[in-house]
């Protein structure tokens, strides 16, 4: 084997990819930073237990493909691996991020009042829905950039998961404190989260392509999604 | 142009109303389906009175406005086959279809999608069309007096089209004199007349409402056979003979 100067802890320790490694007991000896935020008590004990599950049958490694999310975190795939009983290695594959071009095209695009568009997408989804719904905005939004047409089919989508929900909770709020660089400029950001008490999942991955039509960030979490849009204001001169 | 107006109780209906007062200044994609004369046009034409008007029948036109203008009413967009080739994206589009199941396709070329129930199922509206229709129709017609109307006669199969035609049979029959009635049978009977048996045969054009028109009103074959003058065993025989419940 040639001789290689980098270090690999170095490597791992920066990989996007959480990296967590137990000893028999369940006890957690190593993390990366990508993994600090799994590695709480609570956390630490469900990767054990999954970690365990899917280990392989006797020393090496195994890759299997499953959907987890955690936290605001969704993940692909897992890796378990292990050389002497003493430890045992978790790697767990990161699902892309929406992308959002660095020169984005403001085709399409329109000044829109995002509580107006999100009321009429409500008001269609109540034609089928009569159980419990809240809607707790902020009214003081401005006006932004978006594809009234492409935002309404992907919220229509997302509220189809909740159709058998007994009561929804709908939040839009400006993220305070929280931007996104477009074109060398930074955006505020407006997180739509809808949350009950069950959802139907099967549609997670057409919600997403929608979500990349729309610049816009989606969160899976168990019974919630939460959407993150760049609130682009823009000059009158577009 | 004098502004069109849309009367409806129905709740579902309503909804509808909502959701467009909400939507209507967004550059969205909406469809309206359902039942053919159910009025999808006149709510549409409500909201947007001034919008261009298109038939999806002929596709050309269609193609041109699209391309010149950002609000288009598309009607019978049932006919169009290939909706993948018109550009329908951040336009104001608001398509009315009379379809009586949602192709699955639908779903990716429209953000609003609603469905105009039938006139059937809007119970609380047919009151208010029934008088607005009467009134309308007696008007044409020169009635002047109070004609009671049953309910049960009238045609919702076709919605807004049967109802007005089964009306019009109504008031026009509730207005006969006896010299029309024996115009229209002699029209009729004029035509129908031939073979060797003519007499027999369309003798129940009087016998048969004669007996039914009898059983409601006396509800006893007893009574009725005294009324008509007839036996009540021959009254029997021609209750059988036509078939009278």
């Amino acid at each position: 084997m040639n001789t290689i100067l980098t270090s690999f802890k170095f490597l791992v320790e920066n990989n996007n990819n959480p990296l967590l490694i137990f000893n028999h007991k369940g006890k957690i000896e190593y993390f990366n930073h990508s993994a600090e935020f799994l590695a709480g008590i609570h956390l630490s004990h469900e990767l054990f237990r999954l970690a365990v599950t899917y280990a392989p049958q006797s020393f090496g490694s195994r890759t299997v493909h499953l959907d987890l999310t955690y936290g605001m975190d969704s993940f692909y795939a897992i890796t378990v691996l292990y050389e002497s009983e003493e430890e045992l290695c978790l790697y767990l594959y990161r699902k892309p991020r929406a992308y959002i071009p660095k020169n984005l095209s403001f085709d399409g695009y329109s000044s829109t009042d995002i509580n107006l568009l999100l009321e009429a997408n409500i008001e269609l989804f109540k034609m089928r829905y009569n159980n419990k719904l809240t809607l707790f905005t902020d009214y003081s939004l401005p006006k932004f950039q978006m594809q009234q047409n492409s935002f309404s089919m992907l919220l229509r989508k997302l509220f189809e998961q909740y159709a058998t929900a007994k009561k929804i909770d709908i939040t839009l709020k400006i993220n305070i404190g929280e931007t996104i660089v477009i074109a060398e400029k930074k955006y505020p950001i407006i997180m739509l989260m809808v949350k009950s008490d069950s959802r139907e999942r099967d549609s997670d991955e057409e919600i997403e392509k929608l979500t990349l039509q729309n610049h816009t960030t989606a969160y899976f979490q168990k019974e919630s999604v939460i959407l993150e849009i760049p609130c682009i204001v823009v000059q009158s001169t577009l | 142009m004098n502004k069109t107006e849309f009367f409806s109780h129905s709740p579902e209906i309503q909804s509808i109303i909502k959701a467009l007062t909400l939507s209507k200044s967004l550059f969205i994609s909406t469809i309206i389906w359902g039942e053919p004369h159910t009025g999808k046009l006149t709510l549409v034409r409500s909201f947007f009175p001034k919008t261009t008007l298109v038939n999806g029948k002929n596709l050309d036109t269609l193609k041109d406005a699209l391309e010149s203008s950002d609000e288009v009413i598309i009607y019978n967009f049932e006919a169009i086959r290939n909706i993948q080739l018109l550009d329908l994206d951040n336009k104001r589009i608001i398509a009315i279809a009379n379809y009586e199941k949602l192709p699955l396709s639908i779903e990716s070329h429209f953000a609003f999608i609603y469905n105009m129930p039938p006139l059937r199922e809007r119970t609380k509206d047919i009151p208010y069309f029934l008088e607005k229709f009467s009134k309308e129709l007696k008007d044409d017609l020169m009635i002047k007096d109070d004609i009671e109307l049953d309910i049960n006669h009238l045609d919702l199969s076709q919605n807004f089209k049967s109802l007005k035609i089964s009306l019009h049979r109504e008031l026009i029959k509730k207005t006969l004199s006896q010299q029309d009635i024996e115009e229209i049978l002699f029209d009729y009977l004029y035509h129908k007349i031939k073979g060797k048996n003519a007499y027999r045969e369309n003798l129940g054009l009087y016998e048969k409402p004669l007996i039914q028109a009898g059983l409601k009103k006396f509800k006893s074959q007893l009574k009725l056979s005294e009324v008509l003058g007839l036996n009540r065993n021959t009254l029997r025989k021609k209750i059988h003979e036509h078939n009278i419940n």
